[in-house]
Parts: C-alpha cells; sequence; structure tokens
C-alpha cells in the first residue's frame, strides 16, 4: 500500500464460493467463517496459494514430508495446501446450518481472477480454481 | 514540560482501561475455536514466534486449545482494564495478546492497525498505571505516591508513539512512491483492488466511482500526506488538537468505505489525546449541579 496503484501493473484476487448440496453455487465471505483473520484474509489466500508455509527455515514436518513426496519445492503446485484451508472452511459453514438445510455445502472452492492493466474495466479475467470436496 | 504536567495519574488509569478494553471487547467477539480449526500447515511462525516448535503450534492450534487461550486474554484484560492487581495482569495481558497477535500475523500479513494498541500495552506493562482509576485504587492497595512525570511521561510517549505512526508512514509513502504517490491513479487503482474479492472485512463498491473523479484524487491525496507530517503537532499544540483527530476519524472511515480497509484498534487509541482530568472536573461539576438541583427541589 506504501508504494501506492499503478494502473499498468495486473492484479489478481480472489473469491471464495460453495456449492450447496441443492446445486447453487454461494458467494462465501470468509470473515463469517473466520472472523479472527479480520483484515488478514486476503493476505492468508496469497501466501497459502505462493505455497509460503513451504519457503521457511524451519518447515511443518507434514509439510516436510509433501516436500519429498512431491521432490521439491519447484514440483509443488500453486496452493499446495488450499484444499485444507478450502475444507476447514466449508466445515464451518456447514456447521452454521441446519443438518437438513439445502444450504448445506457439498463442495467449497476458491475462484482466482485477474484485473488486467491499462485501463478500469475488465476486472474479472478468470485464471484458476482450488476446490475441495466436503 | 507543560506537555508532560499534561499527564497524570487519572489520565494513565483511563488509558490503560481504554487499551485493555479494546483488546477485551475485540477477544469477546471473536471466535477462537474457529480460528483452532485452521489448518496449521499454512501458518507461517514470524519474528519471535519462530522460536517455538511446531508441537507447540500443533497443541495451540485446535479449538481447545484456542478457546482456552481466549479464556486466559479474557481474565487478563479483564482483571487489566479493571486495574485488579494492576501490574501483574498487565504483564500477562502483554504476553498473551503478543502471543495472539503474532499467531494471526503468522497466517495473514503484518497488518498494522492493532500495533500501535500492543505498543501500547508495553508502555503499560511498565508504568504505575494502576495507581488510579483502578480496583487496586479504589481499594488502597494503590495510590497516587510518585511525581507528575512519572503519570506524564507513559501518555506523552502513547502520544507520541502515535504521532510517529503516522508521520513515518507519509515518509515511507515518499521514499518508497517519491511523487508518483500523488498520481491520479495512485488512490482508484489500490481502492479498487481492495473491492475486487470477497476476502476483507467488508464488500463496498465506493471504489469503483473513484476513476471519474482521478483528476482532482492527487489533491486529495496530498492533503491526507499532509495531515500524517502535521499530526505530530496533536501533541504539542492542543489547538490543533482536534482537527487534526478528527480528520484521522473521516481519514479512517473514508479508507473503510472507499477501500474496504478499516483501522478500529487506531481509532480507539485517539482516546490517549482526551484531558481525562478535565473530563473528571466536568463530571464533577455535572454531579454537583445536579445534587444542588435535588436539594433544592426538595
Amino acid at each position: 500500500m506504501m508504494a501506492g496503484g499503478d494502473l499498468e501493473a495486473g492484479r489478481s484476487y480472489c473469491v471464495l464460493r460453495g456449492e450447496t448440496v441443492s446445486g447453487e453455487t454461494i458467494d462465501i465471505r470468509p470473515i463469517t467463517l473466520t472472523n479472527a483473520m479480520s483484515q488478514r484474509t486476503w493476505s492468508m489466500v496469497n501466501a497459502t496459494i505462493s505455497n509460503q508455509s513451504f519457503k521457511l527455515t524451519s518447515i511443518h514436518p507434514a509439510n516436510v514430508l509433501l516436500l519429498e513426496r512431491s521432490g521439491g519445492i519447484e514440483n509443488l503446485p500453486y496452493g499446495a495446501r488450499m484444499t485444507d484451508l478450502l475444507a476447514a472452511w466449508g466445515k464451518l459453514y456447514n456447521d452454521q446450518q441446519d443438518s437438513s438445510s439445502p444450504r448445506r455445502l457439498k463442495a467449497v472452492r476458491i475462484d482466482m481472477y485477474q484485473w488486467k492493466s491499462g485501463r478500469y474495466d475488465d476486472y474479472a479475467s478468470f485464471v484458476m480454481s482450488w476446490r475441495a470436496e466436503l | 514540560m507543560k506537555t508532560l504536567r499534561a499527564g497524570s495519574a487519572l489520565s494513565l488509569g483511563v488509558s490503560r482501561t481504554v487499551v485493555h478494553g479494546t483488546f477485551l471487547i475485540s477477544v469477546l467477539a471473536t471466535s477462537f475455536s474457529a480460528l483452532g480449526q485452521l489448518p496449521v500447515t499454512i501458518l507461517r511462525p514470524t519474528g519471535v514466534m519462530k522460536l517455538l516448535p511446531w508441537g507447540f503450534y500443533d497443541r495451540l492450534l485446535t479449538p481447545s486449545g484456542m478457546v482456552t487461550l481466549k479464556w486466559a486474554m479474557l481474565l487478563s484484560l479483564l482483571f487489566g482494564m479493571a486495574g485488579i492487581f494492576t501490574s501483574a495482569f498487565t504483564k500477562v495481558s502483554l504476553i498473551l495478546v503478543l502471543l495472539y497477535q503474532g499467531l494471526v500475523r503468522s497466517f495473514g500479513h503484518y497488518n498494522h492497525d492493532e500495533m500501535l494498541a500492543v505498543y501500547y500495552l508495553v508502555i503499560l506493562a511498565f508504568s504505575p498505571c494502576g495507581d488510579a482509576f483502578s480496583w487496586d485504587h479504589w481499594t488502597r492497595r494503590r495510590q497516587i505516591t510518585q511525581a507528575r512525570f512519572a503519570y506524564g511521561y507513559p501518555v506523552l510517549l502513547m502520544q507520541l508513539l502515535m504521532a510517529w505512526l503516522y508521520f513515518s508512514s507519509a515518509l515511507v509513502k515518499l521514499r518508497v512512491a517519491g511523487m508518483k504517490y500523488l498520481s491520479p491513479d495512485n488512490f482508484p487503482v489500490l481502492a479498487i483492488y481492495h473491492s475486487l474479492d470477497n476476502l476483507h472485512d467488508t464488500s463496498f463498491k465506493l471504489a469503483f466511482w473513484l476513476p471519474r473523479v482521478r483528476g482532482v484524487l492527487p489533491f486529495v491525496v496530498g492533503i491526507v500526506l499532509l495531515w500524517e507530517l502535521l499530526f505530530p503537532l496533536a501533541v504539542f499544540w492542543r489547538r490543533s488538537r482536534w482537527w487534526i483527530l478528527g480528520f484521522g476519524i473521516i481519514f479512517h472511515v473514508a479508507t473503510l468505505f472507499f477501500m474496504n480497509v478499516f483501522f478500529p484498534y487506531q481509532l480507539a487509541m485517539y482516546l490517549v489525546f482526551v484531558d481525562w482530568d478535565k473530563v473528571a472536573d466536568w463530571l464533577n461539576q455535572k454531579a454537583n449541579d445536579f445534587r444542588l438541583a435535588q436539594d433544592t427541589a426538595s
């Protein structure tokens, strides 16, 4: 934020969505699920996408195992732990619903978009998604 | 010296209540058990948090571990706010809040909203902030025994910290971006970027209106920079204080609606600039007037 905004630089952002048991796709605001992450949910998601937790001097043992299995950080897909985060959010969302509610989720996904550079338009070019079945 | 005399045991005691109370309300409103369900594998311990072993985080980052932390924080902050065993509980609150703030920063980014209040906890933990406006004082466990300087200095330090925070923020912007910070696209691009996702706490869309008025925005950004640079005046020149703090309230409310970025902790900390002795005198006067009026009526 200190560097200011530059219209020429492209920027990506994410939208959290849920797929309900009734077949609807709904937007879900994570602040309603984990309000402790107030003002920092977006940076948590960005760090998860860029696998920042695999780039530490002391890595969590479960992440060390995943790194060994994948053959190194260069082989790790973007958002290697995103499904874990999505599953946690999906469970928290479903815990807020009645067990028979049609709004219960069968899957959660995060869609990444890019605002391409140069103009105040075309804000939502789809980039990729991560999805977790519940 | 006049600035130092402005602080008093009462002002320091009220500041303790405000700072601890702000954290207490925040902790009360936060679901710690939900935080405990986030995967520990996305955690990136930061600063001194790196010194703690992963086994500690595995145990802490569970619903029961986080609810235990919540209860410990609630009790400690409540005692700190009320001024019960003040010296001990201001220090315990500091340690617990540091741990919690370190934890949420290890998931996300180094958000600066709460940082000023954390620094205030450090100051309060090592100052005689329980000598007035506290349970300890009312039950005569603690009395105002120190020179006025001992109470005025911590209050002045808190005000100076806030002034430095805004002043340095302007300096960093000018150092990093230079005069480009005053470009007409700076504010609309930042504001729109923070309004596109649904990961922010709010979803206001006023940012999309800003490109229409981009011509005047360099002046708006310039005024904000000037306000940040002039913020230290609020400490030393009382006549400017309420203008500067008033502009700050407007600024932070505007960032909420235009950028979906809000600084509630920082706004609450503006209360350290209030002259609480004057407020107490005014309240006493009102109480006396009320009593007089009742006596006259009877």
